[in-house]
């Protein structure tokens, strides 16, 4: 008889190859992940935990740029294409 | 088949590199920005030095030409290259010093970078009219003095061998200064044709001061293409104005009673027919009245 095969253990999270994300709008704007203020446009490749997260770019006088990005593990993912509109 | 591989991938590169020579520094600025902005910072900035390398002929205008050395400073500093950005930050306050980076496009750390830069730099600029062409006393010739921060400076005229002509201004320059010059020499006679310098120079030159800056000046001396202005009468020619009425007092006279009092009763007769229309006119109603009872 066949036994099933062990399900894969979680993978400890300092093992995981982060993502690298690339950010650059037009006006420059303020850049948050999950609600934490990480600096200003441009960011160039910013490590990244795998998984989705919630990316803001957001400027005073200016509609914020929001939106969930799911980055992977090893992944370059590059957004320069924000343009920030004014409200 | 290997050489005719070899021959047509070298006749390609040497296309390419023909075609690449060819191409105006203005599309290469506009990669080069894409570039930067798609945060591709080697290829932009090797896309923004070969734009700022090109030729007089081929070359940018002085305007792109600061564009292109914002973007490449911007990009130097991103590279954590922090020195090229500030040679590239240096070149543009020599460049035009009252030239500032767009606040929108480029961030804090960008242009706290310039304004650094731009205080420790101490230059001066001379803008003029690509024509330089003027008509003495008629038109006056325009420059425009330029500086990064306050500068005592002397601005003058020479002939091309160094022989002043003319002193244009003399004084504290804050941030620009528009020199005027009217086509005359400093005895008040009207300069040549020819070449000639406009020097700005620091009154006080110092060994951390702004550098004396100097443009090549075509003077073209343009006849006016009218005629002079006639000299200026000494009386006014109104004469009859001037003189007693007497003569046509006389003239009046002349003329018979009897023809007088004709004439007199015709002025009459028309001034009633004219004010009896002006009355139809202004009140229609009135005249419609006037017409239903003629006998009034």
């Amino acid at each position: 008889m066949k036994r099933p095969a062990p399900a894969p253990l979680p993978a400890d999270p300092r093992d995981v190859e982060p993502g690298l994300l690339s950010i650059n709008a037009i006006p420059w704007g303020s850049v948050s992940l999950d609600g934490r203020p990480v600096g200003n446009t441009p960011q160039i490749d910013l490590p990244v935990v795998p998984g989705p997260h919630r990316l803001r770019v957001e400027r005073d006088g200016y509609r914020p740029y929001d939106r969930v990005i799911d980055v992977a593990s090893g992944q370059r993912l590059r957004i320069t294409d924000i343009a920030l509109v004014e409200r | 088949m290997t050489r005719a591989t070899v021959f047509l991938s070298m006749s390609l590169l040497l296309c390419g590199a023909r075609g690449l020579r060819a191409q105006a520094a203005s599309e290469l600025l506009g990669q080069g920005v894409r570039a930067y902005q798609s945060l591709e910072y080697d290829a932009a900035a090797a896309l923004l030095q070969q734009s700022l390398g090109r030729d007089a002929t081929t070359g940018l205008a002085d305007s792109l030409r600061a564009r292109a050395l914002t973007y490449l400073a911007a990009t130097e500093l991103f590279r954590q290259q922090r020195d090229s950005a500030v040679a590239a930050f240096r070149q543009l306050v020599m460049l035009n010093p009252r030239y500032r980076p767009d606040e929108l496009i480029f961030p804090p750390q960008v242009t706290n970078l310039f304004q650094e830069v731009r205080k420790a730099t101490r230059a001066i600029a001379v803008a003029v009219p690509p024509v330089t062409a003027l008509r003495t006393r008629l038109e006056r010739f325009t420059a425009g003095v330029l500086v990064s921060s306050l500068a005592d400076v002397t601005v003058t005229l020479a002939r091309e061998d160094g022989t002043p002509v003319r002193t244009l201004y003399e004084g504290p320059v804050a941030d620009s200064l528009a020199v005027k010059w009217d086509g005359l020499t400093a005895a008040g006679t009207t300069a040549d044709n020819g070449r000639y310098l406009l020097q700005v120079a620091p009154r006080t030159p110092t060994a951390d001061g702004p550098r004396a800056r100097q443009v090549v000046l075509e003077v073209k001396q343009e006849l006016p293409d009218t005629l002079a202005w006639p000299p200026p009468l000494e009386s006014p020619p109104l004469l009859p104005e001037r003189t007693s009425t007497g003569p046509a007092f006389r003239s009046l006279a002349a003329v018979p009673s009897s023809r007088c009092r004709r004439s007199w009763r015709g002025a009459r007769t028309r001034r009633a027919r004219a004010s009896r229309s002006a009355r139809r006119w202004a009140s229609p109603d009135s005249s419609a009245s006037s017409r239903a009872n003629p006998a009034r």
